[in-house]
């Protein structure tokens, strides 16, 4: 297999010192930030979404 | 409840030509940071010139205060103050602050932003991820606590990859 397969664990650390995900943080900075916006956008519309469906109010 | 449209927001704002910067967890977004938030935060100039054209996309937004049974509308007067205005749109909860921090204003935070360009030619001004970190340790709630480790991690991350 390649080194490039995904399927491979990478020598980098998955988790830092606080257990911050980095393979997180990697996959983002990979993305511009226009991507980044809008991941985090759809993300969110699918929370407000499922919020809609049960009669959830968020808190302020 | 009106859907998220963080880039159409933006996109309002910057083509009303107002004056302003990005910050708060969208900021930190737009760096990297794998966080998420439900509004957009910006600290908007307060001059009678930008607070005109902030008044005018705000329209354009349909922006009402959040949760205000009245749904009434900002004013120029609330918003040419160093207060928070809480703002639901049409494209979702957008909150102009006039200011941030210990009281620091836009023209105060303009040296610590970096240019990101979007789509169509875009540019926004956003807080770099080095002063956001900074002035969520100032702050120091717990929701700001909750967040550095994201934000330190992905300021090492880029840092490692100069």
């Amino acid at each position: 297999m390649s080194q490039a397969d995904p399927a491979q664990p990478t020598e980098q650390p998955v988790y830092d010192e606080n257990g911050v995900d980095l393979s997180l943080v990697r996959k983002m900075l990979r993305l511009t930030p226009e991507e980044r916006l809008r991941y985090m956008q759809e993300f969110v519309e699918d929370i407000l979404e499922t919020w809609q469906h049960n009669g959830t109010r968020p808190l302020r | 409840m009106a859907r998220a449209r963080f880039v159409e927001t933006l996109r309002v704002l910057v083509n009303a030509d107002v004056e302003f910067i990005v910050v708060g967890m969208t900021a930190g977004v737009l760096q990297g940071a794998p966080v998420t938030t439900l509004d957009v935060d910006v600290v908007h100039r307060r001059t009678p010139e930008n607070v005109a054209r902030l008044l005018k996309a705000l329209d354009e937004l349909r922006a009402v205060y959040r949760g205000d049974p009245q749904q009434l509308s900002p004013t120029e007067f609330h918003l040419a103050g160093p207060g928070h205005q809480l703002l639901e749109t049409v494209n979702g909860d957008l909150d102009c602050l006039g200011s941030i921090g210990e009281g620091k204003s836009y023209e105060q935070l303009l040296e610590s932003c970096v240019d990101i360009e979007l789509s169509g030619g875009l540019r926004v001004r956003v807080l770099d991820l080095r002063t956001l970190i900074e002035l969520k340790k100032q702050a120091a709630r717990p929701k700001d606590l909750a967040a550095l480790p994201h934000l330190e991690a992905t300021l090492k991350e880029i840092e490692k990859g100069r």
